[in-house]
């Protein structure tokens, strides 16, 4: 780009030539870029000559030439434009993005720049606009659908839900440990979900889901969000990126002079996306007799014409209720409101010749659809380079968070479940009579049921709040040594105390005596590491050496108290517990040190190679065995440099890459340590037997892509094919209890998984008014388990609920979950007893896979001049989904799929044995209550209670217009753009009553495939306005 | 920052990138040591909580003493796979540590209470699955992950041994320390090891002639004492005060979970016919008024109808926190077991009446009653031929563990108890529990060749040993 001198010296030449032409006219007009931003210094010349000006900072130019000349709009970065100079008033241009073809630069592993087209691995990119278009909760939620090979979930727990993201498949058999790492700017940091309470089955103490890590970030001071995908792009992470790594860069200070301002406004409102579909057919009660007693609704018919007193009524609790019609009044809109979410961010940037800075303050507060349940954050980001001279360049970035909730409900089964509670309740009753959920304050709650908890009750009273600050970032220096020699070192932390505290009133129907808990989680992460490099090229080949090393430390400490037992009423401090509370305090230390080198070679401009080397040590592993050495080489190359090819072929390359990655275990699994018994002072054997001569795991992969742009890269493609072997997992497999003990450390399994990723681009219409282009991103993973260990055939890898499993054995799927059944004839149908009962085969068998066959997410852009429409589809083919909402919802009658039979009896579709073996069909009718709640959907029947979990979601769409600059200019304004926006907004799927996009959470665990009466998830959608100054 | 670099410096020779590694990696958190006075409260506290539970949530069932009103799988034999003794491997685990460091330490007592426990609780599994792993257990940080199934003659045959040696190494003398059953006093864990021998001659008594053993035992009260009243009962008593808490009671239990269980008609009447007072003790009347209604077991679900039609368990001893013990074996059933033995003229000494008499009266002292003065006169005198002995052995080992239906099984008495109307089952009660399924995983060979003497599958009518009846 010519010097701003240089340019003006030439428009005087040019103008004095021009002004002899007597054809000459003067041209005017602006130059922007497809978003309306002005391009300062965008070059016009008038082709054949050397007239040529430069547009100013509004974009402006204007330039004296003849009538038919060519002239031609360049700026770097974008495809350049030619236009005939005419007699026209203005001639605006709009240039184009031009990223690929120039050299586009991705942040990759250890923060490193590299041109895209000479890495030898699969990686793809979100910009800020891919993913600011909705505000979220849950930074991770905004990447769903928009990278193939990365599969995301959310959980349906409410408003501080976690989302589940697994990058090429799950490849350990420790579901924890199938998350990638996520880099900010540099540093690792914690994406873990911390539990407190049991599994989604432990009554007495169901879980509560607060969110994972990286939950917190704020999308607004994100620049761009790198994806590696395969251990190639991760090795240089070490041990945690075998799942791939999430590259996050934040945005720093503008280029360009001066200080600017921007502020990013999105007000959302949500409401539930989808609620079980109840019946209003039938109200409380037993073969079609009201019973205020019970809690299934297969009482009598409303149109009935009754009067009676019911139970939930007003003033039934204290014996003062009236009789009134039995008419259907249950409306789930009664508990789920309509929620809301309000996010603020306000950035100020500046940028003169030695420093750049962005320092932004973002505020969210969000309220939930169920009802007294929040989300607030703060956040304070910094983002500071400085160049102390030339060749010494300081930089900072550190990110403070505040994230609170003055409540977030339990997940799970049990009376302790709002889920549970409304879906065990009578249909003729009206959910604001339970409004009132007092008898006497703080100790006697107006609940219909002897077992179960006024939902209501639960949502205001049972309360688990949390406050969390977080500072995470890190300070990095690089100094040019000399012409080929760079050095880089930099220190990142990572710090959170993350305080929780739950309450639970007297005669909460679990903890009748109150509950009180408090909860601390710290967590530390300090990562130094340093890089030298050497970077020359010689002749044709570029060659870039780098030795490096890392020091991670690592120190969380949980600590809990909690006591089962309140003296005052309505009073929830420690100091008021009057029962032996159950304490303990636990801190985990871990260290890894690691040394790596990596070299960079390119021929000309179309033959690359990588290669890196790396060793860690670390401090889980036994002494013997606790270094591990893991490579990794990748290859590309571009044919379209090399020679000639259709002139359609923009560019087309072809990479392939084999790695191994390394993995240590958690701190504290090589030396047998007691438990804690049941009575204070007391002691146990554990429950897993430790194994002191544990191996390092190591996974190693294989992967070979392509990426191609055609037709003036009105078309892309970026596809990928891999194989990873994952072996030596350090696992605890089961035992026999008989042996005295669960299970056993052992170093076990060989998971195999397989896959493609496809990301294609059209776009099929380019103009400068409009622009129309398509994405889609198609994601196809399947993981076996080749091996466990020698007689060992089948690993239970978690409990789900009412004796579900996910299990890995030998010769099937990762992700493959099994449970009972109805017990089948040969021809597959289902067998019934002499009682017309169907029968629940002991055996437990395979039911499923909670992984989707497929994934695509397609997503559109359709420009017209400063207006554009962004919409998101998500679509996941395949899978299971096994749903206790459903379950619950036939055994009580309460919804609409349990309507059929109630008054004729039900004969089952299937047969029964007869006593010489062979099979005829059922022909014995049952009762309805035989039917829905005893027997034919019982909850352990996890066979007839899943579905195959196939769903398309619209997951996000904004229309957004952008005000012209004449506008904006008016009110000083740079930018100014607003728009509607909305997220998870319509969802198309066969699973009945649920949003199959869940999973339940068990202590710190997500468990996918099994929904255990998890929240709705909610619809969102709102205005978005952004402006700059 | 030096350390930092001069770490780095170090790293490319190797030499100390893994310095200070132990210590990060060593776990403060726990203690790698422990003493049989820390292990022996705990496995005496779940072991009872392990009785308590079984007892009121299974033991009644089958035993006939209540039914449930939902979820009435167990009482319609409608029987799965089921893990709730074999849990208890967990507990022979830690008085298997208890054992090694007594024989270490050479603390006789602790030796010998680790056999007794050891005898109780491998009596409860065999009883309850039948063959299970004895010999080969709890020796998993041995290197066995798949201990063999002993039969349970074998098992049988040892733990007797364990009760013999156990009573002589017992030095009465001392007293041992985290004994929260009987506070350290070694007598009364002599005298439980000799009545529990009772208990274990008398099961086996179908089998093999224990007249002899038996005979021994009473002879030689000095060298094998036994239960002299209900204050040597084996049972555990909670303090009240949480976690010391029972499963089944007001503090760690809801009413709800208390209460779905109802008592039998079995229970119901035969109180009643007796005009019992441990009816009034054991019983609440229908809510609201002063009737009693027992539940037939072995009904369909919607044969039941609302609890609120029934009679229920008695409030009282689930909120009053201290009232509901751990019952391992009473002085009461010791009397009944001799009554029995003399009855069959397996023993010499004593008659089958005065035993008896003295079982049943222990019995209503044991729940702190009196009982009327006519009642072994008129109301259950005892009788060598009718199923008095049984039907009142029955009553008193209400919630002793799940004792009664294990005794049932052998004799066949009290006969009220049979399959109900809704049984799934055909006509017949079950003989025993189905093994857990995981073991069908990791323990497949052994578990098989256990199923194989079963007849091929996990039969829950196949009968142990020694249910020769």
């Amino acid at each position: 780009m010519k010097t701003l001198k240089q340019n003006l010296l030439l428009f005087l030449i040019v103008l004095c030539g021009q002004l002899l032409h007597s054809q000459s006219i003067i041209i005017q007009g602006k130059v922007t870029d497809s978003a309306g931003f002005p391009l300062t210094g965008a070059t016009i010349l008038v082709q054949g000559t050397q007239n040529s000006t430069i547009a100013d900072a509004n974009g402006s130019y204007s330039i004296a030439t003849e009538k038919g000349k060519t002239l031609i709009f360049s700026y770097v970065g974008f495809t350049a434009k030619e236009a005939i100079a005419t007699n026209q008033e203005k001639l605006n241009i709009i240039l184009q993005d031009d990223s690929v073809a120039l050299g586009e630069v991705v942040v990759t592993a250890l923060g490193i720049k590299r041109d895209k087209r000479a890495l030898g691995y699969a990686s793809q990119e979100l910009k800020s606009d891919d993913i600011n278009k909705v505000n979220s909760t849950n930074f991770v939620s905004n990447l769903s659908g928009k990278i193939s090979g990365v599969q995301i979930s959310g959980s349906g727990n409410g408003i501080t839900s976690s989302s589940r993201i697994t990058i090429r498949g799950d490849k350990s058999l420790n579901i924890n440990n199938n998350g990638p790492l996520f880099i900010v700017d540099g540093i690792p940091i914690n994406n873990n979900v911390y539990g407190v309470g049991g599994g989604p089955t432990t009554q007495t103490d169901l879980p509560t889901d607060y969110g994972n890590g990286a939950a917190e970030i704020n999308q607004e001071n994100i620049e761009s969000v790198n994806v590696l995908k395969g251990a190639a792009a991760s090795a240089l992470y070490g041990s945690r990126a075998a799942n791939g790594v999430i590259v996050i860069t934040t945005k720093s200070g503008r280029k360009g002079k001066g200080l600017g301002v921007s502020i990013s406004s999105s007000f959302m409102t949500s409401e539930a996306l989808r609620l079980p579909e109840i019946q209003g057919v039938y109200g409380a009660g037993s073969k079609q007799v009201y019973d205020p007693g019970t809690d299934t609704n297969l009482g009598p018919r409303f149109d009935s014409g009754l009067s009676i007193l019911q139970n939930g009524s007003p003033g039934y609790s204290v014996g003062e209720g009236q009789v009134l019609p039995f008419e259907f009044r249950y409306n789930l809109k009664d508990f789920f409101r309509k929620g809301n979410s309000i996010s603020n961010t306000v950035s100020i940037s500046g940028s003169d010749e030695k420093t750049n800075f962005r320092l932004s303050y973002g505020k969210t507060t969000s309220e939930d659809i169920v009802p007294n349940s929040n989300l607030k954050r703060d956040n304070i980001s910094l983002n500071l380079n400085y160049n102390i001279s030339d060749k010494w360049k300081f930089a900072t970035v550190a990110t403070y968070t505040k994230s609170a909730s003055d409540n977030t409900p339990v997940s799970g089964y049990g009376s302790q479940g709002i889920m549970y509670n409304l879906l065990w309740n009578h249909t003729n009753v009206d959910l604001d009579w339970l409004k009132d959920y007092w008898i006497v304050k703080d100790v006697r709650q107006n609940s219909m049921f002897g077992w179960g908890d006024n939902p209501f009750k639960i949502a205001y009273e049972n309360i688990n709040a949390f406050k969390k600050v977080r500072i995470f970032g890190n300070i990095s220096s690089t100094y040019q040594i000399s012409d080929d020699f760079s050095f880089m070192a930099r220190i990142g932390m990572d710090n959170s105390n993350d305080f929780r505290w739950s309450r639970r009133p007297i005669g909460s129907s679990r903890y009748t005596n109150g509950m009180y808990r408090e909860q601390t989680i710290g967590f530390t992460e300090y990562n130094a590491d340093m890089l030298l490099s050497y970077d020359h090229t010689f002749g044709d080949f570029s060659v870039k050496v780098s030795y490096g090393a890392n020091s991670m430390n690592q120190y969380t400490s949980e600590s809990k108290i909690e006591g089962q037992g309140i003296s005052i009423p309505g009073i929830y401090n420690l100091q008021n517990i009057n029962v032996m509370p159950i304490q303990s305090k636990n801190i985990y230390k871990k260290r890894i040190n690691s040394m790596y080198s990596l070299a960079n070679i390119g021929y000309k401009d179309y033959l690359y190679l990588d290669v890196t080397a790396r060793n860690d040590w670390s401090s889980t592993l036994p002494a013997n065995n606790n270094s591990y050495f893991y490579p990794s080489a990748s290859l590309s190359f571009i044919p379209t440099s090399f020679f000639e090819m259709n002139k359609n072929i923009d560019f087309l390359k072809v990479r392939v890459n084999a790695a191994s990655v390394g993995n240590d275990t958690d701190p504290y699994r090589l030396v047998k340590t007691y438990d804690n018994g049941s009575l204070p002072g007391t002691l146990t054997n554990p429950s897993s037997i430790l194994n002191s001569n544990l191996k390092p795991e190591i996974a190693t992969s294989y992967e070979a892509g392509i990426e191609a742009q055609f037709f003036k890269k009105r078309i892309t493609l970026d596809a990928s094919y891999y194989v990873t072997n994952s072996k030596n997992q350090i696992v605890g497999l089961d035992i026999s209890q008989a042996a005295g003990f669960n299970s056993n450390v052992i170093n076990a399994g060989k998971i195999q998984n397989k896959g493609i990723e496809i990301g294609l681009g059209l776009t099929p219409v380019r103009t400068t008014d409009f622009e129309w282009t398509l994405n889609a991103n198609f994601t196809r993973n399947r993981g076996t388990v080749k091996e466990l260990t020698a007689g060992i055939d089948n690993y239970i890898i978690a409990q789900g609920p009412n004796g579900g499993t996910i299990e890995a054995r030998v010769g099937e799927r990762m992700g493959d979950m099994y449970g009972r059944g109805y017990l089948r004839s040969p021809d597959n149908q289902i067998v019934y007893d002499n009682a017309g009962s169907p029968i629940l085969d002991t055996k437990i068998k395979k039911i499923g896979n909670y992984n989707p066959d497929w994934m695509l997410g397609l997503s559109t852009n359709i420009r017209y001049r400063n207006l554009s429409l962004n919409a998101l589809v998500d679509v996941r083919r395949g899978g299971k989904i096994y749903s206790m909402t459903n379950a619950i919802g036939m055994e009580s009658g309460i919804l609409a799929v349990s309507l059929p039979g109630r008054e004729t009896g039900i004969i089952g579709q299937g047969v029964v044995q007869n006593t010489d073996g062979s099979y005829s069909p059922n022909t014995t009718s049952v009762t309805a209550e035989n039917w829905y709640y005893s027997n034919a959907f019982r909850r352990d029947n996890i066979e007839v209670n899943s579905f195959d979990a196939s769903y398309v979601k619209l997951r996000e769409v904004s229309l957004n217009y952008r005000l012209s600059s004449k506008y904006t200019k008016a009110v000083h304004m740079q930018n100014l753009s607003i728009g509607l926006v909305g997220n998870n907004l319509a969802l198309w799927t066969k699973v009945p009553n649920i949003d199959p996009e869940t999973q339940a959470i068990s202590g710190g665990t997500l468990l996918p495939g099994f929904e255990v009466l998890q929240l709705p998830s909610s619809r969102n959608y709102g205005i978005k306005l952004n402006a700059s100054f | 920052m030096k350390k930092f670099i001069t770490l780095l410096f170090f790293c490319g020779l190797s030499i100390s990138c893994t310095d200070g590694f132990e210590e990060i990696n060593t776990n403060k958190n726990q203690p790698t040591v422990s003493q049989p006075k820390q292990l022996l409260p705990n496995v005496i506290f779940n072991l009872a909580n392990n009785n308590v539970n079984n007892s009121f949530n299974f033991g009644d069932i089958v035993a006939q003493y209540g039914g449930n009103y939902e979820y009435n799988e167990l009482d319609v034999y409608n029987w799965g796979a089921d893990g709730r003794f074999w849990g208890m491997y967990k507990w022979l685990n830690d008085i298997y540590d208890i054992k090694k460091q007594a024989l270490l330490l050479q603390d006789k007592n602790y030796e010998a209470i680790s056999l007794i426990l050891e005898t109780y609780t491998m009596q409860v599994i065999t009883d309850a699955y039948g063959d299970a792993p004895y010999s080969e257990a709890s020796k998993g940080e041995e290197g066995n992950l798949k201990p063999k199934y002993d039969t349970q003659e074998e098992i049988y045959t040892q733990l007797l041994l364990n009760l013999d040696n156990a009573n002589a190494i017992i030095d009465t003398k001392l007293k041992v320390e985290g004994d929260n059953l009987f506070n350290g006093d070694m007598l009364k864990w002599k005298k439980f090891a000799n009545s529990l021998h009772i208990r274990l001659l008398m099961r086996i008594s179908n089998k093999i002639n224990v007249s002899a053993k038996l005979n021994e035992i009473i002879s030689k009260p000095a060298q094998y004492p036994l239960f002299a009243s209900n204050a040597d009962n084996a049972a555990y008593f909670y303090s009240g005060s949480f976690p010391n808490i029972s499963p089944m009671s007001d503090g760690i239990n809801r009413l709800y979970g208390y209460n779905i269980v109802i008592p039998t008609t079995n229970l119901v009447n035969t109180l009643i016919a007796n005009n019992d007072p441990r009816l009034a003790e054991w019983i609440d009347p229908i809510a609201g008024s002063t009737n009693q209604l027992g539940l037939q077991p072995g009904l369909t679900l919607d044969q039941i109808g609302e609890p609120t039609n029934y009679s229920r368990r008695a409030e009282d001893y689930f909120y009053t926190k201290t009232k509901i013990a751990a019952l391992f074996m009473t002085y009461s059933e010791l009397n009944f077991l001799l009554a029995e033995a003399s009855q069959r003229n397996l023993i010499t000494a004593g008659s089958a009446q005065t035993y008896y008499n003295a079982a049943v009266e222990g019995s209503f002292k044991q729940w702190n009653m009196v009982m009327p003065a006519d009642y072994l006169t008129t109301t259950a005198p005892y009788s060598a031929t009718t199923e008095v002995l049984y039907t009142q052995k029955w009553l008193a080992l209400y919630h002793t563990g799940t004792e009664s239906w294990f005794d049932w099984k052998r004799t066949g008495k009290p006969s009220f108890i049979q399959a109900g109307p809704g049984s799934k089952n055909g006509n017949k009660v079950p003989r025993r529990i189905m093994y857990p399924s995981l073991e069908q995983s990791v323990n497949a060979q052994n578990n098989s060749a256990a199923l194989q003497k079963l007849g091929g599958t996990d039969d829950i009518n196949a009968k142990v040993w020694w249910d020769k009846f």
